[in-house]
């Protein structure tokens, strides 16, 4: 491939990075703190949490769907496999059966899209209501607290250094590039959003893609829910609210069309660094939550602008 | 030298609420043969090729395919038979590029559990039937460049890459230019030892 037509695929992902370098330089030139390992290292851990979700929720984005459910499938991860850990059930299938809760209320939503033929926005509205309430109904509202040390080491540990959640962040990401761009899973999930019909036609079973994918997404909301519970070590029923839309937001940013088709997971993992460093650096310049929230949302505005005026230009 | 048909129905009848639109229909293709199927509007051309094609089903009649009777219940079992179906509104991925078209479903893979593609095969075959169809374009284009007549021959491609010993093409020159749709007929017109088969209807013009 000539460097020309390798820049013309992957430019938008070079643009992305470099907003995110801009961003960074900007935010060392403010608060010279901003740059330093310990810092970059709590930007990461705290971004590692959005962005594992974000990356499920670029394949179905990708599809041309979406998931709002996401930030209730974590609460009720969570708290299915803190009282498990806390009835004393081993540590792997705890984590199995709640990462697994997780995948199945995706397969679920997945099910409602592709068999119940309802638009995912709504499949999912649906399902962030029932998995939310399900999550304070089993818990009678209150957080389960206080697990083992093994169990926190997931979130506390530090191998070679590196926070945990980041390691899983890194692993996840790379995973998912592996399945995006290798796998025929991943073939089929650009070909669905590029044109279903088509895809249909060519003898492809869109459905079983389709559920897989949002099955992906839950299960990804699910290992989410561990870290968060790790980190905390409390699992609340009302955890991860509106990080649907903080992972919406990091896959936009990161050059994923709502519209479907085209996308890409580390596109994704920028997305979900610059508003983790946004995050980071203004609460560093003792900017308010309340004006942080201004702030976060121009940019995703300013973003898809920049990015539909790219694409026009190319054309 | 007696030749047995390629593809024979007999008897085709198909009745849609209040209209018969094939009414014991007949109809030989033989191999290396083109046919043309040219009617009004409603003259029951398209259901006719949607049968062929596993996209609806007949009421009555059969359907004999390479000397066997076949009933093909959807596009994908016709395909299965050699029968490919390129419809009026392409089915294209305009999001991918040219190899990943053709090979959409069908992806060479390196064996092994995981089944993954094999992505330089997957460029080197695809090079191949641009060839045979006359694209002199690289299959890593994208598609999204490629003009309406282009888009057209990557899915005649598609047909041959999967087999395709029937190839049935509903108005194929509707959306092309003159000189475009010239290429089309010379690209289809069989030549030497092709044993690709042809069946289709041009737009009223």
């Amino acid at each position: 491939m000539t460097l020309k037509a390798y820049v013309a695929l992957h430019g938008r992902q070079f643009g992305t990075l470099f907003g995110l370098i801009v961003l960074c330089a900007v935010m060392w030139i403010l608060t010279p703190h901003f740059l330093t390992v310990s810092n970059l290292l709590n930007v990461a851990e705290q971004t590692a949490i959005i962005a594992i979700i974000a990356a499920g929720m670029t394949f179905v984005i990708i599809t041309a769907g979406i998931d709002l459910s996401v930030g209730s499938v974590l609460a009720f991860s969570g708290v299915v496999l803190a009282s498990l850990l806390q009835k004393g059930v081993p540590l792997v299938p705890a984590l199995a059966i709640g990462i697994g809760v997780g995948f199945f209320t995706g397969v679920l939503n997945g099910l409602l899209i592709t068999i119940g033929r309802l638009p995912p926005f709504i499949a999912t509205l649906g399902m962030m209501s029932v998995a939310r309430g399900a999550a304070l109904l089993y818990t009678g509202g209150r957080p389960i607290s206080g697990f083992s040390d093994s169990f926190r080491y997931l979130a506390t540990g530090k191998p070679l250094g590196i926070p945990m959640p980041v390691l899983a962040m890194l692993a996840i990401f790379f995973m998912a590039y592996f399945l995006l761009t290798k796998t025929k899973l991943g073939r089929y999930t650009y070909a669905i959003g590029g044109n279903e019909e088509a895809t249909i036609l060519s003898g492809v079973n869109v459905r079983l893609y389709k559920t897989l994918i949002y099955g992906i997404c839950g299960g990804l909301a699910g290992l989410a829910a561990t870290i968060l519970t790790a980190r905390l070590n409390s699992a609340q029923p009302i955890a991860g609210m509106n990080y649907e839309l903080d992972a919406i937001a990091a896959t936009v940013i990161g050059g994923t069309s709502l519209m479907g088709g085209e996308g890409h997971v580390f596109g994704t993992l920028i997305g979900a660094l610059i508003i983790g460093v946004l995050r980071n650096g203004l609460t560093l310049l003792n900017i308010s939550s309340f004006a942080q929230q201004i702030i976060i949302g121009l940019v995703i505005i300013v973003a898809v602008l920049l990015d539909m005026a790219l694409k026009k230009s190319r054309r | 030298m007696t030749q047995t048909a390629l593809l024979e129905l007999k008897g085709i009848c198909r009745r849609f609420p209040g209209v018969i639109a094939l009414d014991d229909v007949d109809l030989d293709v033989n191999p290396g043969e083109i046919v043309a199927l040219i009617g009004e509007n409603g003259a029951g051309k398209s259901t006719l090729m949607k049968i062929i094609g596993g996209v609806i089903q007949p009421d009555a009649g059969t359907m004999r395919f390479a000397g066997r009777e076949v009933i093909v219940r959807s596009p994908r079992e016709a395909g299965l038979q050699g029968i490919e179906f390129i419809h009026q509104e392409l089915s294209v991925l305009d999001n991918l590029d040219v190899a990943a078209n053709i090979f959409l479903m069908r992806e060479p893979t390196y064996g092994g559990p995981l089944k993954l593609i094999d992505r330089q095969k997957i460029y080197v075959e695809a090079d191949k039937y641009l060839l045979k169809v006359g694209l002199e374009i690289s299959s890593r284009t994208p598609l999204s460049l490629l003009s309406i007549a282009q888009r057209q021959l990557v899915e005649i491609a598609r047909a041959l890459s999967a087999g395709a010993r029937l190839l049935i093409m509903d108005e194929p020159t509707s959306s092309l230019t003159l000189s475009e749709s010239k290429l089309l007929l010379q690209i289809v017109r069989p030549k030497g030892r092709r044993r690709q088969h042809y069946l289709h209807y041009p737009s009223p013009r």
